[in-house]
This record gives structure tokens, sequence and C-alpha cells, in this order.
């Protein structure tokens, strides 16, 4: 039993924030050049794909370092959909598919809807991109479609600055991959998600922490009033449990456990909570400075909204967690 | 104790509600612009024509001479029927009169006290200061004494509506060599005034509620100033009790006509399923506790009126904001999750275009008018007489 992260998986952590290093989002949801091609060029899209598919053998584990890196930048960029659009690629034999993804020459868009592609679908960061993951959560079912440009009808306004939303008509796409596990693919995706939680819940700590020692009143640092020096600790807390429990679920699914999916909906419930208090008090330990626009605390808060409403729902997450 | 109206209330609440039915304007407040303050505008002159403004303050300057309890009753015959708030007039209405009224001279009330009432005077705050925040006492805009003019040096951040005022309330030290909360001095400074110059900052919602101002010796009138020279800090807790206390009250009364409209929307909605929201338990649960909350807090705001009325004081003034602030922010926080998807974009829906930013706005309120870690130091030390940290 270890729960302490192996010296390749810390490299991978650092490298992940190195590349990210000072890029929170421009807004608009699209990944710059330079940190996709760095991303690609480091394997992010192969790492949990087997060798043998063309990927680098690595577990979900591994995958979660670097999410929790992704999510701790308030990264733009479909990495998530790309990394699982690689994984349905590989599962239904489309090789060419795959290899095009995990290269990051092709990007992938992801919404949530029924798989029969009637009305028309809210889908994430659908420009740029060349297919769209598309999520049917009640039966379940994953699936790859094509996206055309003229498959998007609107381009609407995105609350959180890290991904771009766009309304898309499906009915003539041309569908590229069928999941025949959509259930892996969820689960491997609701891991991801809380590991891009739980970096936003260390960040919105490291963020409040930093600041407290350096914003004085009243002629000492803010961090010397228990009001924020306790806040800072629960945060402290509330994202180091995040961390652990996104590495105990993502062991957990790595080594096929019976236990696996309820501690999935843990990891999940718990970073989503982590998250959005870690994000929401730390505005406010940052007094008005981080109620502009200007500060990165609100990408925080964003970013921890938006992934709360991904894979996994809450009612999901409870029928999981209460389970037998 | 009683709720039932006496007969000089119910007359009051009867003429408001008639008043109300037939002034409430039928179009919606612009979002913003030159629209926004020209609505405003329009809606505080009518009530003023309607003898509604300052229900609450003396009549020799305008007002309806009446007491805090007619006030209560005003703000909610306004939430019944949705009339519009007192949008950019709420500082000046707000703290900015009643600071004066108490503290004015003469010439300053009559300058600003009926102009502010007919919606004539957009009023700003110039407290903070990038340095001091909830160190209030800690600001460094200096004003020095030439003659009979105070001349104005530095610069005020976070001074909400700066772009849109004509007047200001700031506060600058003017003593040299006094510390801290001596020597500092409050003065009304007209803001076109030469030397100004106003910076807008971008807020989380994307608004631009709020500004940066600097000062380039700036001329102001010393019969600009209000209460004596050095008073400053007395006058600036005099205005800061109005906001954190009665301004909020309008506030309060309308939470509950909020969370009306949080249930009616939970009860439209359904999940993916088909059910209506508000049958799942996890989400009634979450009105429920709300809704206790907000009567808890109406009950609050009714208890600190009466005792006022009573006995001209009471100290659970500084107990509604923090109460109001963090449970509001709560209100629009399950307001924004019953939105699901929807709100992750403003043009999603009508609703989300209404609640989404509306629920980003709502940290400011924790923020602004003193933190709420501020306002239980305050509670703490001086409702409560615990010794200071
Ligand atoms: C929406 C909005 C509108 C505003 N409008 C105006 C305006 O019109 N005019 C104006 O003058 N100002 C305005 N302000 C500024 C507001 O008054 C200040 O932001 C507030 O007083 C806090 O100061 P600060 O932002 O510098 O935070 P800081 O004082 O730096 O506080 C940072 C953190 O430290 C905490 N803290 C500080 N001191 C203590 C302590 N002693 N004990 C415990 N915790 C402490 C705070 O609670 C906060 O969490 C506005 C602010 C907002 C958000």
């Amino acid at each position: 039993m270890d729960l302490y992260p192996s010296q390749e998986q810390r490299d991978l952590a650092s490298a992940v924030r190195e590349v990210l290093a000072g890029r929170a989002s421009g807004g608009g949801g699209a990944a710059p050049e330079r940190v996709w091609r760095a991303a690609a060029a480091q394997g992010w899209f192969a790492l949990g794909l087997a060798g043998a598919d063309g990927g680098l053998d690595g577990t979900l584990a591994d995958e979660a370092q670097v999410f929790a890196g992704i999510g701790a930048a308030a990264a733009e960029g479909p990495f998530l959909a790309t990394v699982l659009a690689a994984r349905v690629a590989v599962a239904a034999g489309r090789r060419e598919l795959a290899e095009a993804l995990t290269s990051g020459t092709l990007r992938a868009a992801h919404a949530f809807a029924p798989l029969d592609g009637s009305d028309p679908v809210q889908a994430y960061d659908a420009r740029g991109a060349g297919v769209l993951l598309l999520i049917d959560e009640e039966r379940p079912g994953a699936r790859l479609v094509e996206v055309p440009g003229s498959a998007i009808v609107a381009d609407l306004s995105s609350m959180d600055p890290a991904v771009s939303v766009a309304r898309l008509r499906l009915d003539r796409a041309r569908v590229l991959a069928e999941a025949a596990d959509a259930g892996t693919v969820v689960s491997r995706a609701s891991v991801l998600v809380s590991a891009m939680l739980a970096g936003v819940a260390a960040a919105a700590t490291q963020a409040s922490v930093e600041y407290a020692k350096l914003r004085e009143q009243f002629g000492r640092p803010i961090g010397a009033f228990q009001a924020i020096s306790h806040r800072c600790a629960e945060m402290a807390i509330r994202s180091a449990a995040a961390a652990a429990v996104v590495d105990l679920a993502a062991v957990s699914v790595d080594e096929c456990r019976a236990d696996a999916p309820r501690r999935v909906a843990a990891a999940r419930r718990f970073t989503e909570s982590a998250a959005l208090e870690n994000a929401r008090v730390n505005i406010q330990n940052h007094g008005a400075i981080g109620f502009t626009w200007e500060h990165d605390a609100h990408r925080l808060l964003k970013r921890a909204w938006f992934l709360a409403l991904s894979v996994q729902p809450r009612d999901a997450q409870t029928a999981a967690l209460l389970a037998g | 104790m009683r709720l039932e109206l006496n007969a000089r209330e119910r007359e009051f609440r009867d003429r408001a509600a008639d008043w109300l039915v037939k002034n409430v304007p039928a179009q919606a407040r612009p979002p913003s612009g030159p629209d926004l303050v020209a609505f405003d505008r329009e809606w505080q002159l009518r009530q003023y024509d309607g003898g509604w403004a300052g229900v609450s303050w003396p009549r020799e300057y305008g007002g309806a001479g009446l007491s805090l309890t007619e006030q209560i009753l005003w703000y909610e015959q306004c939430a019944l029927f949705d009339a519009p708030e007192p949008g950019v007039f709420s500082i000046a209405l707000g703290h900015a009169g009643p600071t004066l009224i108490v503290e004015g001279t003469e010439e300053q009330k009559h300058r600003h006290l009926g102009p502010i009432l007919r919606g004539e005077q957009v009023w700003a705050q110039g407290f903070s200061e990038p340095g001091a925040g909830s160190d209030l006492a800690g600001l460094r805009t200096r004003a020095q004494l030439d003659g009979d003019e105070l001349v104005v040096r530095g610069s005020k951040i976070w001074t909400t509506r700066a772009h849109l005022s004509d007047w200001q309330e700031l506060l600058v030290r003017t003593e040299p060599g006094a510390r801290r909360h001596r020597g500092l001095s409050f003065l009304i400074v007209p803001m076109d005034s030469p030397g100004i110059d106003i910076r807008p900052i971008v807020t989380m919602d994307g608004d631009t509620p709020f500004a940066e101002v600097f000062y380039d010796d700036v001329r102001v009138p010393v019969t600009n100033l209000v209460g004596r020279r050095g008073d400053g800090w007395k006058v600036a807790m005099t205005t800061l009790g109005f906001e954190r206390g009665t301004m909020t009250l309008g506030s309060v009364i309308r939470l509950r006509r909020l969370i009306e409209r949080v249930r009616v929307l939970a009860g439209e909605r359904c999940d993916r399923r088909g059910r209506p929201l508000l049958a799942d338990g996890e989400t009634a649960a979450r009105l429920a506790d709300l809704e206790s909350e907000a009567v808890a807090l109406y009950a609050l705001a009714l208890a600190f009126v009466s005792e006022v009325v009573h006995t001209g004081r009471s100290a659970s003034g500084t107990l509604i904001r923090p109460f109001f602030a963090e449970l509001s922010q709560r209100v629009k926080r399950t307001a924004a999750d019953l939105l699901g998807r929807e709100g992750l974009s403003v043009d999603g829906s009508r609703q989300a275009a209404e609640i989404v930013p509306s629920y980003l706005y709502s940290f400011g309120h924790t923020i602004g008018t003193g933190t709420s870690e501020v306002q239980r130091n305050v509670i703490a030390e001086r409702v409560l007489g615990l010794p200071r940290a």
C-alpha cells in the first residue's frame, strides 16, 4: 500500500506545471498553439493508452497528475475531451483517428446529449475542434462524431473563460467511432475531472496563503488574523484530502478493485465541494482585488463551476456512493 | 408586540400600495449605460412627486418625516410590487444624504438633500485606497489647506459608480503629523473638478461597477468640509453606520422576494428525467433552509427597527449586514445551481442572463461596505465587548 507519487509521477507533475506556467486562461477556450504542441510532445494525450495502441502505457493515476496541473492552472484547451476521444477511437479500432488526437493535430470538443443528434446541442470547445465527443449520460453511451465548421449554429458567450461554448446541429454529422464500453470512459473521465477539481482547490489554497503573507492591513500581514489563517488552514485540509482521494480513486480503477466505482464517486463529490469552497473563500481572502476580472481568483471559481457540471453529476454520484 | 398594523400604519401601507400599482414602471431597468441612469432618475423623480422619496427624512429637507416603521412598510410594498431599486442613487439616498442630515451644515443640507430626493445628484464614496481597505484609517490621500481651499492629492480605489457620479464623499488626511484616525477630514467633492481622473475597473462578472480615481491637486472649498477639519473619522463612522445599517433594510426585504422567485424556478424546471427540480428532496431542503434563514433575517430587521423606534438606538444593526450578505450569496448560488448546464452561458436562456451575473456579483456583497470578517470584528468588539485581537 503506497499513495506516494513515484519519481516519474513527480517529474510529470512538474513538467506539466512548467508547460502551463504563467498561462492562466486568456479567454475563449483555445489553448495557445505552443502549450498544445508541448502537451502533445510530452505525451499527455497518449499517456493512458496501451503501448500496443500507440500509447505510453501510463496509468490513470499518471493521467491524474497531468490533469491536476491543468486544473490548477485553469488552463484553456480541450485536454480532457481529446484524451477521452483518443481512448474511444482506439477502442473502436480507428487507429489513424487516435493518432491524430494523440499527436495533437486533432482537437476534440465535448457535449452531453442523447446520441440521436436530433436537437441542437450545447458543446464545449467546438471552435477549432475536428471531432466531438458526445456523451449520453442516461444510457450511458459515448461516440465520436465529425464536426465540420458548418455544424456550429451559434457561438455563445461562456461563463468560464477557459472554455468556449457553441450550439451545434448534429443531424448530418458523420459518426466516426462508437464506444463499446462507455461506462469505462465515463468513469475515467470522472477521475480526471476530479483531478482537475483537486487542482483548482490546491491553486486556490496556494493563492490565499501567498496573499495572506504578503498583504498588510493594520500594520501586519492579514494571515496574522485568525479569520484568514484558519480559513487558509481549512483550505489546506480540503485541498490535501482532495488530491489524496483522487489518487485513491485512480489507483482503485487501475487495480480494477471492486470498490472503485464508489471511490470514483467519492472523489468526484469531494473534489467538487473542495474546489467550489476553496475558490469561493479565495476570492473573499483577497478582498476587492479578488473580485476583479484582472485577478485570477474568479477563473478558479468558474473552472470549479464548469467542472462541477461535467461527467457524473450529483444524482449519479449519490447513486454510486450509496450502492452496496 | 404585534404584527397587525395600527390604523395609521394601515393607512400608510394602503396608500403606498395604491400609488405603486399605478406608478411602478412597466419596462425593465436597462442593464447599463445612459439609459439606466435616465431610468433611475425618472423613477426617483416620480417617487418624489408622489411624496414617497425619503420616507424617514425630515420634512424640512423634502422628506416625509416618518419613522423607520413606515420606511420598512414602504420597502415591503416596493418589494411586493417589484418596484425598481434606488440604483444609481443608492449611495446618495443610503448614506450621503443621511450623513449630511446628521453632520452637514445648513448650506450643505439645502444644496444636496432636496436634489438627492429629486434624483438630481448621483453620489460616490471615496474611502478605500489600494493600501487602506479594511484598515480605512491607514489612508494616505492628502488635502492641504491653501487659503479657503483644500488641495487634494492621492488616489482612491473601488469607488462605486465614480464615472457616473456628480458628487463624492471623500475621506482625506488633512492634519500632517496626526496619526491614523486623528487627522482625517470628510469632504464633499464635485466629480467634475479639474484634476480628477477616473479609470474604470472590470469585475468578475464582466461589468465595470467601480473605478480607480486619481486626484492631482484638486481644489475644494473649505465650506465643503462635513464636520470640522480633523473630525473626518467620526463623520465617516456615521456614514458607515448608515451603509451597514438602515441601507441594508431594503435589500433584506427584497431577499424574500428573490427566494420566492427561485422557488418558482425550481417548480418550473425539470431534471434530466423530466421531474420538477422541487420534487428532489435535496433541492427542496435547500430552499426550505434558505426560506427559514430569510424569515429569521426579516425578523431580525423588524426587531432592529422596532428597537430604534422605541429607544432611539439598537446594537443589532451591525448583525444584519453580514447575515444578509452571506445569505444573499447562498440564495444566488442556489439559483445558479438550478440552471444546471444552461448556466454555463449567459446566452443559454433569459434566466441564465439574469442569474449568472447576479450570482457572480454577489461575491462583492461580502467584501464591499466592509468585509464579513471586519463586520464580525465590529460585532465582537463593539457589541459584545470582546477584547481586540
Ligand atoms: C463591490 C464593491 C464595491 C465597493 N464600493 C466601494 C465604494 O464605493 N467606496 C469605497 O471607498 N470602497 C468601496 N469598496 C471597497 C471596500 O470597502 C473594500 O474592498 C473593503 O473594505 C476591503 O478592503 P480590501 O479590498 O483592501 O481588502 P483587505 O482589507 O486587504 O482584506 C483582505 C482580506 O483580509 C481580511 N482582513 C483584513 N483585516 C482583517 C482583520 N482585522 N481581521 C480579520 N480579517 C481581516 C479581509 O476580511 C479580507 O478577507 C467596494 C468593494 C466592493 C467589493
